[in-house]
């Protein structure tokens, strides 16, 4: 096996692109993209009632901070040197604007927090902020697309990347908030919420599909083979769509017309599933960056 | 000031590989980082079978993906045309190694020599000018070039392929390509 990957790279052929660890990637991805969109929803929607919005905040606070930390200890090297000169390229790396918008999160975040919990500072203040930050939550769910998409791989390099990482982010929010109320019965309406949940895994199903369909013709037919029959297909074909997006989509349909009649356990599954499918969703797409041969 | 440059004959390219044991030796890389290596395909069907060779190195692009990908500004573009790395400033994110098109830029993460965990002498010597966590690449020999030769590859080459020079010099060694 060794022998026949080291005679491979002697070869002009194109080539899987294994830099990073996919696997604590995509987990710390999918943190904070469903973290940061909890928290838009908290700033941007009225669905928490206010007695929650502290619980909520933190609870987003926590998955962005794990998602980063994660990041952080496992892929950079030295991790010392990276805080010192990461604002010098913030012209051109996403990395760089990723990470000046995780700690304007983190900082605005619970800045915001405390001076809500104190009743400190005008209300005005701290809806600014509030809102600062949770922008900043929408520049890191998008941020680590734009890194891929920086990257010379054609299943990569396409501007539905970021699309899809938005929108499964919405989608895992969305669950959260499902979640929040299945579990803790915080009075929330869910009729809203798994009516968007619904169309947003349409919109996502429709988005990889037209993906899938728009690779660069040097790497489609193997990208694609490597989704669907290669060692990606549980991920991709399962993991993602069918419990993903195919059956929770169904679910979320048959939900909305079912009035009471276990709501509460079907909806339980759906958010679950609908997490997990946010993993194998950036799991594959991790997995699954092929760069063309160079002839 | 100079903006160097290489020019490869694909047509002239035997695949014998003197280039990649050449920068090896003097750049003194550990297992599994070949910066000048030599990528081949074999085409067509018995009796018309053709194999292309293909020497690949950083190409030290005009624009390069790897200078705008990395968040420390470790990788930038000299004056003088070399896309070089400087180590101290390498933190590992390996952002520059997926953006590469052409896989030149290697990521060191096993301080393994090429007989296992004890280092020969000369391993311990070349390792030393590295650093362990961070990206090599190809820098067109800077020090060679400053003491007025050409890279180690160009230097090598049986066939003379590889030609090696100030791009703005128009009676320089790669003018007339």
């Amino acid at each position: 096996m060794k022998a026949a990957k080291s005679a491979a790279t002697f070869l002009i052929q194109p080539r899987s692109v294994h830099v990073w660890s996919e696997l604590w990637h995509a987990f710390a991805f999918s943190l904070t993209g469903t973290g940061g969109a909890l928290y838009f929803y908290l700033v941007f929607t009225e669905i928490f009632q206010k007695e929650q919005s502290t619980a909520v905040a933190l609870v987003s606070m926590a998955l962005v901070s794990l998602g980063a930390l994660i990041i952080f200890t496992l892929e950079i090297t030295y991790r010392s040197v990276f805080l010192r000169y990461f604002l010098t390229n913030i012209g051109q790396s996403w990395i760089s604007r990723g990470v000046l918008a995780l700690f304007i999160f983190g900082i605005l975040s619970v800045i915001s927090l405390l001076l809500d919990t104190f009743g400190v500072g005008s209300q005005i203040l701290g809806r600014a902020l509030t809102i600062i930050a949770a922008l900043a939550a929408l520049v890191v769910i998008v941020y680590p697309s734009m890194v891929l998409s920086t990257a010379a791989i054609p299943f990569w390099r396409s501007s539905l990347l970021p699309l899809e990482f938005l929108v499964s982010s919405g989608i895992g929010g969305l669950a959260l908030i499902i979640l929040w109320q299945v579990i803790g019965d915080a009075g929330i309406p869910l009729r809203l919420p798994v009516m968007a949940l619904a169309a947003l895994l349409l919109i996502n199903l429709i988005l990889h599909l037209i993906h899938l369909a728009s690779i660069a013709s040097s790497t489609r037919d193997k990208t694609i083979e490597l989704l669907t029959v290669g060692e990606l297909r549980r991920s991709f074909l399962i993991g993602f769509f069918t419990l993903g997006v195919g059956i929770p989509l169904a679910l979320a349909i048959v939900g909305y017309f079912v009035d009471e009649l276990g709501r509460s356990p079907l909806l339980l599954i759906i958010a679950i599933l609908v997490l997990q499918g946010i993993f194998f969703q950036r799991y594959s797409v991790l997995r699954g960056g092929i760069k063309p041969a160079l002839l | 000031m100079p903006r160097y440059g290489m020019v490869i004959d694909t047509n002239r390219c035997v695949g014998c590989d003197a280039c990649t044991l050449a920068c090896k030796m003097q750049n003194g890389t550990p297992p599994g980082v070949l910066l000048a290596r030599v990528l081949e395909k074999e085409e067509g069907k018995y009796p018309a079978v053709k194999r292309t060779y293909l020497p690949v190195l950083c190409f030290h692009c005009e624009n390069p993906p790897c200078v705008k990908a990395c968040p420390s500004s470790a990788l930038s573009k000299r004056p003088d045309g070399i896309v070089a790395v400087d180590k101290e400033k390498c933190c590992g994110v390996k952002a520059c190694v997926a953006a590469c098109p052409y896989d030149a830029l290697y990521f060191w993460e096993d301080q393994r020599g090429y007989f296992g965990e004890d280092l020969t002498p000369i391993e311990q010597y070349y390792y030393a000018r590295h650093r362990l966590g961070t990206v090599l690449k190809c820098d067109f020999c800077a020090e060679r070039i400053t003491q007025g030769m050409v890279p180690a590859c160009v230097e090598a080459c049986p066939v003379s392929c590889r030609h090696f020079g100030d791009l703005d010099d128009p009676k320089g060694p790669i003018a007339n390509w």
